[in-house]
């Protein structure tokens, strides 16, 4: 009796973990409606933030400003006004300047300067870390190709060679023969050790692809934190130390490879600091923003000829933060301009989210919007104390009901599970429970 | 304590909406052999899916050695014989293998009993029970139940699909080993003339009726065929047959020209009974039965 | 094939000669399926091999490393089914001929636990699969090795892994739906299950899984252990 219980037991298990995933991911895929996060951009002409956003629940103003089936995005400023989308694109035309040319508008006059495409173009620049993609996050395969930054000719080619970072050395492997290539790692190690490189690493950054103008490199970490640069050009390492000082490890390097840019790229240290990564000497220029989550929020930094941007949101809420910057000397410190606050669309409860937090007193979540691995995501429902203990309650006296008419067995034990575990244990109970001997 | 082998007690099972068993109470004791007789669909092999705990009965108690049926334990399992309906074999396995795999659950296990019933088939070991006849393989699963030795052997249909040889080696083969005061053994079957020498008792299941439990020699005693030939007279007969006492007539088979009455009776019950018809106008004649006669006498031809 | 070592008659009858007495008897049925699927992985490993071998030819090595390495193409994804198939292929012959007649109900009435019997013959399905699967991941991991740096072959291991776990979990319920008599209990079984493979098999991204996949392992005891219900409900059916 003892072994039929436990196995029971066990199918009850199996049942309410499978079963709490699937059940509201059937649902989802039924009803939900998935919307992409708000998208907040500064607007150069009236100094606030706009933002465009689809929406869960129709908002009739909206559906004026729309263009045919899009009447569930709307176009708005921080105020609160709506705008169609053309007035909106008007609104933050360094963002859709490709759009203003087309329209006739160029060259721009903002503040009593004007821009056009070349300006813009120039020092125009989107730089993004999303949660997920985070080291520790996603999945990489630790051996990387280190392009030739000198190829002597416009594209850039991948090298017939990967290297890995092992606990003594820089190995790079042949991809022909797939068989270590002594001498290269000779190279690359010796050069590493003799600019104070101390393996093994910890971390290794760069944008590994060829689509792109230049190569730039990559960025190492070594054991001690120090940060260094490796380049490979003319197939000879040069190895720069990073003048970073001791208290801004990164934790990141995110790259972008522009040509003539004087920003290389952003840099996340440990203590959930950003700081502008500038080509010129790797010098860094801290971005103040305050309550940035790199676990949880997405970050998204945008260069344009007058201002910088900061946007970062997680699952609800997005903030930005505007500062103007000398593009002249874009190493001086950032002064906020402007910041704003808001929930986003995609926070609203629609009546099929509310139904689905009464019907689930909770549920398990393999994907996230903070990792790109699954994770095993427990979500306890936000209804689970009040319309979701009732809908409990009914489930239950329904059920008992139901064991009273075909003569089933029904315990405390089955009435207890069935007010936390709802919906999850009740399909197992009727599947699994029989009759009594008569 | 000792137990019966078998106890039944108030069972009751039923398909759906109809019934198999109503109320059945049976008592089988060491040492004797007992026939569950009847025609296809009473219910012999599900009282004995029953009694080995493959099926759950709606009410009442079987016990096996004393244990519940359907909890029977596998120390009271290891004293316990069973022959599936059809030889059921794991006939992947060659005569050899069988009894390898067979031998190493029971503790008292005689290989010479399997042996000796397999060297009468004169087939190698290494011969694969698959391709074996259906006579030759039931003497394979009777070889590999006789050798583990049971106390209780349960035969479901031990005749299905055998000819008159195998079924006489087979009763053959139990009679010797078996008829001993030792061995309790319950047996269904159809062809109940083979078991004239072997069983103590039989057990008549039939539709709707409670079971007969009897031994042999009293069944052929008080079970009586009276034959009346009517000619054209159908109707007439029917009429008087009508008023005859129906609890002691267990059948009645009409033919052409004649009705058989089979009476469950002493002969001067059964007698008083024929007077009271006043059939002095018709030819009414006891008549002689074998086993099977008396058989579908009792169970009726359909 | 006989592996198996049998205790001799007197015995008395412990757990370890009941489970390698039914291991006897399972490696003889299952002998011609067994060396089926094993014939079939190998013929479909050596497929794999040769289109892996054709990327090489069609490219240069780099540019498949890279393809293979950085933008997600994996070189092995037709295997992704091969584990389910085989185990599905494995419970069907291993258990419809139990079924067969009931069949089944000889070893049932053997002089043991029920349910340990029934749970020996699914334990002897979980290490055939698992020596077959083992079989499928070092032959993957030795082509993937011949042509890729080690790194890959660990990520292969842990991307293919929730395929072969679909394997055993698919093998696990088609093995508690084929024995259970209930049809409610059995459709909760096909639902188990389909839920089950639906998870380990849809696919996302290289070694997607890593994380979790722990628990996965926790569940497989659980599963196993389920189909005691089963054996339970298939000795006491009801009518």
């Amino acid at each position: 009796m003892m072994k039929l219980a436990v196995s029971t037991l066990c199918i009850y298990i199996l049942c309410v973990f499978l079963l709490s995933w699937a059940l509201p991911e059937m649902y989802s895929i039924i009803l939900k409606k998935e919307v992409a996060k708000t998208a907040l951009f500064f607007s150069p002409l009236d100094k606030k933030m706009v933002y465009t956003e689809q929406l869960l629940i129709d908002d009739l103003q909206a559906k004026e400003k729309s263009e045919n089936h899009h009447a569930d995005v709307v176009y708005k400023d921080e105020d609160g006004k709506y705008y169609t989308r053309e007035e909106f694109e008007a609104k933050i035309p360094f963002i859709y300047f490709r759009n203003m040319e087309l329209r006739g508008l160029f060259p721009l006059e903002i503040d009593g300067k004007y821009y056009d495409r070349a300006i813009i173009e120039k020092h125009r620049r989107v730089l993004e870390l999303s949660s997920r993609r985070l080291d520790h996050k996603k999945h990489e395969e630790a051996i990387y190709p280190l392009l030739e930054s000198n190829p002597n000719q416009v594209a850039l080619v991948l090298p017939a060679d990967r290297f890995r970072m092992t606990e003594h050395a820089m190995e790079f492997i042949d991809s022909d023969e797939n068989a270590p290539q002594p001498e290269l790692t000779d190279l690359f190690t010796t050069a590493l050790k003799a600019k104070g490189f101390v393996f093994p690493p910890q971390k290794v950054w760069g944008n590994f692809s060829v689509f792109k103008p230049y190569d730039a490199g990559i960025f190492v970490l070594d054991s001690k934190g120090q940060s260094f640069h490796i380049l490979r050009k003319n197939n000879m390492p040069i190895i720069n130390k990073l003048p970073f000082n001791k208290e801004s490890i990164p934790a990141k390097i995110v790259i972008s490879e522009a040509k003539d840019s004087k920003v290389l790229g952003f840099l996340l240290d440990t203590n959930s600091q950003i700081y502008l990564f500038h080509t010129e000497n790797y010098a860094l220029t801290h971005i103040p923003i305050s309550g940035y989550n790199p676990e949880t929020m997405d970050l998204k930094v945008l260069l344009d000829p007058i201002y910088l941007t900061v946007i970062y949101s997680d699952n609800q809420n997005i903030h930005a933060t505007a500062f103007y910057y000398n593009t002249e000397n874009i190493k001086d410190i950032l002064v906020p301009l402007h910041t704003y606050n808001m929930p986003m669309s995609r926070a609203q409860k629609p009546y099929y989210t509310k139904i689905a937090q009464t019907i689930f007193p909770f549920s398990i979540a393999l994907e996230s919007d903070h990792s790109a691995k699954a994770v095993l995501n427990l979500k306890v429902s936000e209804y689970f104390f009040t319309y979701g203990l009732i809908f409990s309650l009914f489930l239950t006296l329904l059920y008992n009901l139901f064991c009273k008419v075909k003569a089933y067995s029904f315990s405390y034990l089955q009435s207890a599970s069935m007010m936390c575990l709802g919906l999850y244990i009740l399909i197992p109970l009727i599947c699994m429970e029989q009759y009594r001997n008569k | 304590m000792n137990c019966h082998p078998i106890e039944i007690e108030n069972l009751f099972h039923s398909y759906g909406k109809r019934e198999l068993y109503h109320s059945l109470s049976l008592t089988i004791p060491k040492g004797k052999v007992y026939a569950l007789l009847g025609k296809n669909g009473v219910g012999k092999t599900s009282l004995i899916q029953i009694l080995m705990g493959f099926m759950r009965p709606n009410g009442g108690e079987c016990r096996v050695f004393g244990d519940p049926a359907h909890t029977i334990r596998p120390k009271t399992r290891e004293r316990v014989g069973l022959l599936f309906e059809r030889h059921l074999a794991y006939d992947f396995f060659t005569i050899e293998q069988a009894e390898k795999f067979t031998r190493s659950f029971y503790k008292n296990w005689k290989s010479d009993l399997y042996y000796g019933l397999v060297d009468k088939l004169g087939l190698p070991y290494s011969h694969r029970i698959a391709n074996m006849s259906e006579g030759q393989r039931s003497q394979i699963v009777l070889g590999l139940i006789l050798a583990q030795d049971p106390e209780l052997l349960i035969l479901d249909d031990y005749s299905m699909g055998l000819d008159a040889g195998y079924r006489r080696l087979f009763i053959d083969y139990l009679c010797e080993n078996l008829k001993d005061g030792e061995h309790t053994v319950v047996i269904t079957s159809h062809v109940i003339q083979d078991m004239q020498n072997f069983v103590d008792e039989l057990v008549f299941m039939r539709k709707d009726k409670p079971a007969l439990v009897t031994s042999l020699d009293t069944f052929m005693e008080e079970f009586t065929c009276y034959t009346i030939v009517f000619k054209n007279n159908e109707g007439d007969i029917r009429k008087r047959l009508s008023h005859m006492n129906s609890e002691i007539v267990v059948n009645t088979e009409w033919h052409k020209d004649y009705v058989q009455l089979f009476f469950y009776a002493s002969s001067d019950i059964i007698l008083k009974e024929l007077q009271k018809l006043d059939l002095h106008d018709f030819s009414v004649q006891k008549s002689y039965m074998d086993i099977e006669d008396a058989f579908i006498g009792y169970t009726g031809r359909y | 094939m006989n592996m198996f070592s049998l205790s001799k008659p007197g015995h008395a009858l412990r757990r370890s000669s009941v489970l390698s007495s039914i291991f006897y008897k399972e490696s003889i049925k299952t002998f011609p399926m067994a060396l089926g699927l094993f014939f079939l992985n190998t013929c479909f490993m050596i497929w794999n091999f040769v289109v892996l071998r054709q990327l090489f030819i069609l490219d240069h090595s780099e540019v498949v490393w890279y393809r293979v390495m950085n933008l997600g193409q994996i070189p092995y994804q037709d295997l992704m089914f091969i584990p389910l198939m085989s185990a599905i292929a494995f419970c069907l012959f291993q258990f419809l001929e139990e079924m067969r007649d009931a069949r089944i109900r000889i070893s049932l009435h053997l002089p043991c636990d029920s349910s340990s019997i029934v749970l020996f013959h699914a334990f002897f399905g979980l290490v055939f699969l698992s020596l077959l699967f083992s079989f499928d991941i070092i032959a993957l991991l030795v082509m993937l090795r011949y042509y890729f740096p080690s790194e890959i072959c660990f990520s292969a291991f842990v991307t293919t892994l929730p395929w072969f776990l679909a394997g055993l979990f698919a093998y696990l319920g088609g093995t508690f739906v084929l024995l259970e008599p209930q049809i409610k209990r059995k459709s909760l079984g096909v639902v188990i299950t389909f839920i089950i493979c639906l998870e380990l098999l849809s696919f996302h991204s290289t070694a997607y899984y890593e994380n979790i996949i722990y628990v996965y392992f926790i569940l497989l005891p659980c599963m196993f252990y389920s189909i005691a219900v089963s054996a339970d409900d298939y000795r006491n059916r009801w009518a």
